[in-house]
């Protein structure tokens, strides 16, 4: 979403909160660069394929280079061109991807083992050192990558065979084969970083990788071109061309797909699909995104528990996701949603959980007797702003703000710019805001660690900090037994939601509007839209 | 006679249409939130919904009542535009007054100024402040006001200059009254008919404009009861309630066109009497 500086952190973390922001929904879009494997491809049943598609993004690119510019339509733009060591699937488990295989001899070593015979669009092979140039390329200051700080860990990535590269860890990191899938590894040649080396992604230099596509064009901010691959070692796509149009304007995309001058649009926000249903075929699916109000725990009012408490009772939760979101969304229990935790635990354990944690329902007359009851009986006056691509959080904000005023409190709402709302996050200026996040994993740690780990003073908005939780988050990150970290982190999260640093408000769903001679295949799932997605459109 | 009796009804007609449309308008500017205390009333559960024998005009996203939300709107959006035309209104008496009685020195440079701030994009320098300003309604019109002041500076300063030569401005002078009582007391109230006409004119431009702020998001804040905002928020329930898009942009274009309308009549009426 923006370029960072150095080490990266708190900017690149809060950089994705908004990530999806750009507008979108798209979150599902992002990550999950896994090709189909060829008996998986149902969507190829469906027929031949059209020559040509153009498709409308509902925000604009000014880079191509995740590195620099990580928003979610970024990494879909990106995934369709490159690839990780490992990809994950649409319901977010991690497959092999450019590493046919991999192993971990030991907590902090892992050593993948490339596959055979993938080139680059441009007919070079792939080679080890073309893995360790990439991650090389992350990794240097000058460079100055976004990615860089899901490295810091990292010993040393060196070739160690004809397909084989090893990573050295300084400490045991549950969460590096992530690092490794296409959310902070997307794979380049030596030769193509070492000639474009700090202008990877502009429209001069483009993109190169061993993906299902190939970038043939791009204007910032209007569009990208994009050819087949025909050398990709995946199944052949049946899209030759694909254009992607730049339409931040609802109003402009609806019209542009109704006139035909596109042929759907991805990453569209539940609020505005609903539109599209007359105009094309409207799939919804979880996109693991959440958004929540952020409370400053360590600044007034919302200090006292019971102003939060207040707060809470106050939101219509149930009635946002119905109202706002016309069912399209699911009322938020906890920041990581339920697709987050994968493999973890049991998705029955989840729930369970889940269900015992008691956020504070809607209630007027308790909210009353919560904020009679604090330092602050005779009300307050807070701000709560929201981004403009986020027309949703403005109406919730709104929505909130008529209930606050029923008790006594005044929440003056305020629309921002995109980069504003970013800058803001964390400032401490705003002891209320809003969390808008769009994990780029399939690991509930991604968030917890982000936002209720008391060490994690960049990113965690919120000033949270809790010995119990930030212990059983640390125990997490070294802990190898997905089990037992699951366990660890379930526990993070039932214990800070008694503390209420976050009221969450709705796990959303993105949409996919396609023409009726369209269909993506593949699969259902938070990651459906994602990894090389259009190798998987299909005439329906 | 009566052929002249023909022509002239309809354009009566037209014009108590108008007068009737901005009456009713005016009065939902002035009392419309005290006669409907709810309007900012809503039900998240109901979200958008189609017109029916309660909400006349459906609801808007979080279940407000569309024709409650136009009402109460009217304030904003009237009152606002209301001040941009008074403020450009007297401004621009104030200016041209001293150009075009005074002359010289004060004539040249009002002149100029009135000539640079013409050649100004009112809209677009309005957009670009108020985008640096953070936005905000009283900016917005604060700007809107001294960019529409031109046109009244340099109507006010040619009627003037027309009227200063005069034998009555001339046997005022020559009673040894000032050049304030002169200009203000004798010669304005000759200029002022044209005066009400334009300032008519500059309403209904500025009925547009800011609604178009408002649009933009530069105008009233997000909730609040506006024409435009209400434009710009419900655009997207074209599909589920399409009154609550058209409505608001209804009102806009009736009240632009009423006051333009008006404003047309009463120059020709004032010309007229001027001629006779």
């Amino acid at each position: 979403m923006e370029r960072e500086s150095g080490g990266i952190g708190r900017r690149r973390l809060l950089g994705l909160t908004g990530a999806g922001l750009g507008a979108l929904a798209a979150s599902g879009l992002l990550a999950a660069c896994a090709p189909p494997r060829r008996e998986e491809d149902e969507g190829g049943q469906g027929g031949a394929s059209p020559e040509k598609v153009t498709l409308a993004l509902p925000s604009s690119l000014s880079s191509l280079d995740v590195g620099r510019e990580s928003g979610t339509l970024n990494y879909a733009v990106a995934c369709l061109v490159q690839e990780g060591l490992l990809s994950v699937s649409p319901d977010g488990e991690l497959r092999p991807g450019l590493a046919a295989r991999w192993t971990q001899p030991d907590e902090r070593t892992y050593v993948f083992t490339l596959r055979r015979g993938v080139t680059f669009s441009d007919g070079t092979p792939l080679t080890p050192d073309d893995v360790v140039a990439s991650v090389e390329a992350i990794r240097d200051p000058k460079n100055t990558n976004a990615l860089a700080y899901l490295y810091a860990h990292v010993t040393s990535v060196k070739v160690t065979g004809d397909l084989e590269v090893t990573v050295r860890l300084k400490k045991p990191d549950a969460l590096f084969l992530w690092t490794v899938s296409p959310s902070g590894l997307l794979v380049s040649s030596r030769a193509f970083l070492k000639r474009h080396r700090g202008e990877v992604g502009t429209g001069k230099t483009l993109l190169l990788g061993t993906g299902a596509y190939r970038v043939t064009g791009f204007a910032a901010d209007d569009h990208v071109l994009l050819e087949r691959n025909d050398a990709w070692w995946g199944e052949k796509p049946g899209v030759r061309t694909l254009k992607l149009d730049f339409v931040p304007d609802a109003g402009t995309r609806l019209v542009a797909m109704k006139s035909g001058a596109v042929d759907g649009a991805l990453g569209l926000a539940s609020d505005e699909a609903r539109g599209w249903e007359s105009a094309a075929e409207v799939t919804y699916t979880e996109d693991r995104s959440v958004v929540a109000l952020a409370f400053d725990t360590g600044k007034a009012p919302f200090d006292d528990p019971r102003v939060r408490r207040a707060v809470a009772h106050a939101a219509d939760r149930a009635g946002m996701a119905e109202g706002i979101l016309h069912g399209k969304a699911q009322v938020a229990a906890a920041l990581p949603s339920p697709g987050m935790w994968g493999d973890l635990l049991p998705a029955e354990q989840v729930t369970a959980a889940y269900d015992r944690i008691a956020l504070p329902a809607h209630d007027l007359a308790a909210a009353r007797k919560e904020l009679a009851a604090s330092g602050h009986p005779d009300g307050f006056t807070a701000e709560l702003h929201y981004p403009g691509s986020g027309p949703q959080l403005g109406k919730a904000a709104l929505a909130l703000a008529a209930e606050l005023k029923k008790i006594g409190v005044t929440l003056k709402v305020e629309e921002i710019t995109l980069e504003q709302w970013i800058a803001e996050l964390g400032s401490g200026k705003f002891p209320l805001q809003f969390l808008w996040y769009f994990p780029t994993t399939g690991d509930p740690a991604e968030l917890l660690d982000a936002y209720l780990h008391g060490e994690a003073e960049a990113t965690n908005i919120a000033r949270y900090d809790q010995a119990k939780v930030t212990g059983a988050l640390k125990a997490a990150t070294t802990e190898t037994d997905s089990g037992k970290r699951g366990a660890l982190l379930l526990e993070a999260v039932t214990e800070a939601a008694g503390d209420l640093p976050y009221l969450p408000l709705w796990w959303a769903s993105t949409a996919t509007a396609l023409s009726g001679r369209l269909a993506l295949g593949g699969g259902d799932g938070p990651f459906a839209l994602t990894g090389p997605w259009a190798a998987r459109l299909r005439s329906s | 006679m009566t052929r002249v009796r023909r022509s002239r009804r309809p354009g009566r007609l037209l014009t108590a249409a108008c007068a009737t449309v901005l009456a009713l308008l005016a009065l939902a500017a002035c009392f419309g939130t005290a006669l409907l205390p709810g309007w900012d009333r809503q039900d998240l559960a109901l979200g958008a919904a189609m017109p029916d024998a309660t909400h006349w005009l459906g609801t808007d996203a979080l279940g407000r009542d569309i024709a409650q939300l136009l009402v109460a709107g009217a304030r904003s959006t009237l009152a606002g535009a209301a001040l941009v035309a008074l403020g450009a209104m007297v401004l621009g008496n104030a200016l041209g007054l001293l150009a075009g009685y005074l002359g010289g020195r004060v004539d040249a440079v009002v002149h100029r100024l009135a000539d640079l701030l013409l050649a100004l994009p009112a809209l677009l320098v309005t957009l670009v402040v108020a985008g640096i300003g953070g936005g905000g309604y009283a900016l917005a019109v604060g700007v809107l006001v001294v960019l529409t002041s031109p046109g009244d500076i340099r109507l006010v300063r040619s009627a003037v200059r027309e009227q200063r030569h005069l034998p009555y401005v001339e046997a005022a002078e020559t009673l040894g009254l000032s050049r304030a009582t002169v200009a203000v007391r004798h010669i304005w109230p000759n200029v002022l008919p044209v005066v009400v006409a334009n300032t008519l004119l500059n309403f209904a431009g500025a009925v547009v404009s800011l609604s178009a702020l408002s649009f933009l998001g530069l105008g009233v804040p997000p909730g609040a009861p506006d024409w435009g905002r209400l434009l710009a928020d419900n655009r997207t329930l074209l599909y589920d309630n399409p009154s609550a898009a058209l409505a608001p942009a209804l009102l806009i274009v009736v009240a632009a066109v009423a006051l333009n309308l008006l404003g047309d009549r009463l120059h020709e009426a004032f010309t007229d009497r001027g001629r006779s």
